[in-house]
């Protein structure tokens, strides 16, 4: 049974990802879309065995913004649709995202947007409770995984009572932490919906724009009013003092702890924010007139401080607001970086235990033991030295944007998904450079499309090589339109990469096996000549089964992997293996170059590599 | 009590952190599991935090504030001791796995010794990944982590208890060589004992 099944009653160790999903299901979710993106994806993983058992729609869409707009389309039908992506998802649905707050849905429309503060696994740090602001839709966050639950219930609610969208704000610490969760009644979900006509709701044009702006604003006025009394807002702690704390988010449970440490549980008085746009204002206003300095500590961004301030200013209310001044703006918070913050703000003094950074090695993520990545890296530097280019590799997001790395260091750009190819023109019409776009499969149907249409229409001397290992695999083994199945497991079209690029008019498309290494660097070498002879853009798909797949397919398949192990007899410690290739499994042990079997899968890709011939198959 | 739990992706420091997560709910107490997802799971350096209590609050433990460290590999256990409290126990698996990038010295098992040891610790060097080997699988070395934890009593469960939840969370097919993994976990805790 799906982890998110059960009797209303049961408790379940959850994580916040799972608890939203649980969430959406006891409020009859009908649609749920997504593109998977860490820290979000488990929202969308929980759902798809739910839904083989209640019958909803779950689909993995190409990107963000088809997800949102497939989820909205539910909600415009009086539906219930759900969208889910990370923060960084956002800014590609973010069209869309705009036009919803001014048309609102009719049915409910609840959108999460998984931040991560920190940088875990993203590009940056970007808050998006600040595009809630932006687009008149109102943000939900919640502090631990059974309030991610609830708040997914109520945000379902909320959205159809006032015919707004919601967005439910995670950050990685409530989407990657789980936490006990308390099971509520299933809803029954609703039939089929049915859109209703209605151009002057459903049509941007700008006579009607202008006067469902106005709407917007009204609405989220009146949302206002509502959130002072919404349920996870609450004044939990009033003490005789006149200082106090309004922690919004995940910030409430480090605040909570915080206060503990200090001894100050029964001094400060505290105002727990569920709801950072809008800021409940009769609720705010109510706290702050029983005290004279308040602290507002959340993660990243003051979007809570900053509709503070404004409130006290145009109430003319007498207390000292303070927040970024001592809650750091970078990276996530803990109880210890909030403790401090509090201590100042009181003017105590704090000294938390002293923390030594012990002079280690570092462990960054590298490709897994028989990764196609490492073996499509090694290809195109081989190629690229004996055509002697001089290349500017734009890389893209993906497990291979780890070949920044050594020993390939072949990333030299990465921004957003799909940004390779778009940036690789600009290389080409700028520089004299060989630019080298590196795009996974994913990625390349999320976003990279459009962009390969322009190296055709503006005729650009780019290479671009596909890194195709048939799944979204960084964030897990989510299906894509080239994997042959939908998220419901259902058998698929699929796409070919190379046939895209045909059909655009690419003259140069060949795809490659990157366990080949000889014949691939010889198609790569081709590959470059024809783009330095043209001017115009060739693609270059290589093309092998993620290798973590494919080794737990040949495992439960009952059949055995070759195994594989260096000739100490011939081994010249040349280290060519270990200076050019860097896998995992090969390492240095008592002064000898061994494979270490319990890392080894068998890809056999070394063997090529080895100029001596030491590598050598165990029969 | 804040445990941490570290290692290399791919060891099992998430299944681990689960396990142990459902064992303190199953005794009625408020827990919080916090995980690493995505790309920092390919090979690279994973730490979980567990807290269990009345009532939790933060999903983090930070640093200098844990009771007790579970390292399923020695660099990694090294590079998070100082999560530990003054006086906190740490639990750190004899098996270094270098990481793979050329040209960094590799420190040993007696580095690695050293750098616990200027810290105010309890620690114990136990070998669970020979006793994972000898049972016949290499990623059964959380388990037996576990079992060393509750054979040393520096987690508050049951045998029993920690088997009803492995039954719950290990696929059928590998859970007979988990059980022997906690079990032989558990002598090896108890033979540190009573050394």
């Amino acid at each position: 049974m799906a982890e998110i099944l059960g009797e209303k009653g049961i408790v379940k160790l959850l994580l916040g990802n799972e608890a939203v999903a649980r969430g959406a299901i006891e409020a009859g979710i009908d649609v749920a879309a997504g593109y998977p993106g860490t820290p979000s994806t488990e929202i969308i993983e929980a759902l798809i065995p739910a839904a083989r058992e209640l019958g909803f729609y779950v689909e993995w869409s190409t990107n963000e913004k088809v997800a949102l707009e497939v989820a909205l389309g539910a909600a415009i039908s009086g539906l219930r649709g759900l969208a889910v992506m990370k923060h960084v998802g956002l800014n590609v649905a973010a069209d869309t995202f705009m036009s919803i707050g001014y048309t609102g849905v009719r049915g409910g429309l609840v959108i999460v947007s998984a931040d991560d503060p920190n940088c875990h696994s993203s590009q940056s740090e970007q808050d998006n409770r600040i595009y809630g602001m932006h687009a008149y839709i109102p943000v939900i966050e919640p502090y631990a995984p059974q309030e991610a639950k609830d708040a997914t219930v109520y945000a379902f609610d909320l959205s159809e009572k006032y015919s707004t969208a919601i967005m439910l704000r995670l950050t990685t610490r409530i989407s990657h932490t789980r936490g006990p969760v308390v099971f509520g009644d299933l809803r029954r979900r609703r039939t089929r919906g049915n859109f209703i006509k209605d151009p002057s709701r459903w049509v941007l044009l700008p006579v009607f724009s202008r006067k469902l702006h106005v709407k917007a604003l009204e609405r989220i006025s009146s949302i206002a009013k509502e959130f002072s009394n919404f349920p996870l807002n609450k004044i939990v702690q009033m003490n005789p003092s006149d200082e106090g704390i309004i922690a919004s988010g995940v910030a409430y449970g480090y605040v909570m702890d915080a206060l503990n440490m200090l001894n100050l549980r029964d001094k400060v008085s505290v105002l727990k924010l569920a709801t950072p746009y809008p800021i409940p204002n009769d609720l705010i206003i109510s706290f702050l007139k029983r005290l004279k300095r308040v602290l507002i500590v959340e993660e990243l961004e003051p979007v809570v401080e900053l509709q503070v301030k404004d409130l006290v200013v145009r109430e003319g209310i007498s207390v000292e607001i303070k927040g970024k001044e001592y809650v750091p703006r970078v990276l996530e918070l803990n109880y210890v970086k909030v403790a401090k913050a509090i201590a100042e703000f009181l003017g105590l003094q704090f000294i938390p235990p002293r923390v030594e950074e012990e002079n280690l090695p570092p462990r960054p993520p590298v490709f897994c033991p028989g990764c196609p990545h490492r073996a499509t890296y090694y290809i195109i530097k081989r190629a690229v030295a004996s055509e002697k280019v001089n290349a500017v590799y734009l890389g893209d997001i993906g497990c291979y944007t780890l070949g920044v790395n050594p020993p390939f260091r072949a990333t030299d750009t990465s921004y957003c998904m799909g940004s390779s190819i778009g940036l690789s023109m600009g290389i080409f019409r700028a520089t004299d450079q060989f630019p080298i776009a590196t795009i996974g499969d994913s990625t390349f149907f999320h976003a990279g499309i459009p962009a390969l249409i322009n190296s055709i229409y503006n005729r650009s001397g780019i290479l671009v090589v596909v890194f195709d290992n048939l799944i979204t695999a960084m964030t897990g083994f989510q299906p894509h339109p080239g994997t042959g199945v939908s998220a419901l497991g259902q058998k698929a079209r699929t796409i070919a990469i190379e046939d895209i690029a045909k059909a655009i008019g690419v003259n140069f498309v060949k795809v490659i096996d990157p366990y080949n290494i000889n014949e691939s660097v010889k198609i790569m070498r081709e590959a470059i000549a024809f783009v330095l002879k043209n001017k115009e853009p060739a693609v270059v798909v290589s093309s092998r089964e993620c290798a973590l797949r494919a080794y737990r397919r040949i495992l439960k398949s009952g059949k055995s992997i070759k195994r594989y192990f260096i000739d100490e007899n011939v081994c010249t410690k040349c280290l060519t293996c270990i200076n050019t290739f860097a896998c995992p499994a090969i390492m240095i042990k008592d002064n000898k170059v061994v494979i270490n079997s319990d890392l080894c899968i068998g890809c056999g890709v070394c063997k090529q590599v080895c100029p001596y011939n030491a590598i050598k198959e165990v029969v | 009590m804040d445990l941490i739990i570290t290692g290399v992706g791919g060891q099992g420091v998430l299944t681990l952190g689960t396990i142990v997560g459902n064992c303190f709910l199953e005794m009625g107490y408020d827990v919080r599991v916090a995980e690493v997802h995505g790309l920092s799971q390919r090979g690279g350096s994973v730490l979980v935090h567990v807290r269990a209590g009345e009532k939790i609050f933060a999903p983090t433990i930070s640093a200098g504030y844990a009771d007790l460290l579970i390292a399923l590999e020695g660099i990694e256990g090294a590079r998070y001791v100082n999560y530990l409290k003054k006086n906190g126990d740490a639990i750190i698996n004899n098996e270094i796995i270098p990481p793979p990038l050329p040209g960094i010295s590799i420190p040993s098992l007696k580095n690695i010794k050293d750098v616990i040891k200027k810290y105010k610790v309890t620690y114990y060097f136990v070998d669970a990944s020979s006793i994972a080997r000898k049972l016949g699988n290499i990623r059964v070395t959380n388990v037996v982590m576990l079992g060393v934890a509750l054979g040393l009593k520096l987690l508050p469960f049951e045998r029993e208890q920690v088997v009803r939840v492995l039954r719950t969370y290990i696929p059928k097919k590998y859970l007979d060589i988990n059980i022997r993994a906690l079990d032989a976990g558990i002598v090896a805790g108890r033979d540190i004992v009573s050394r």
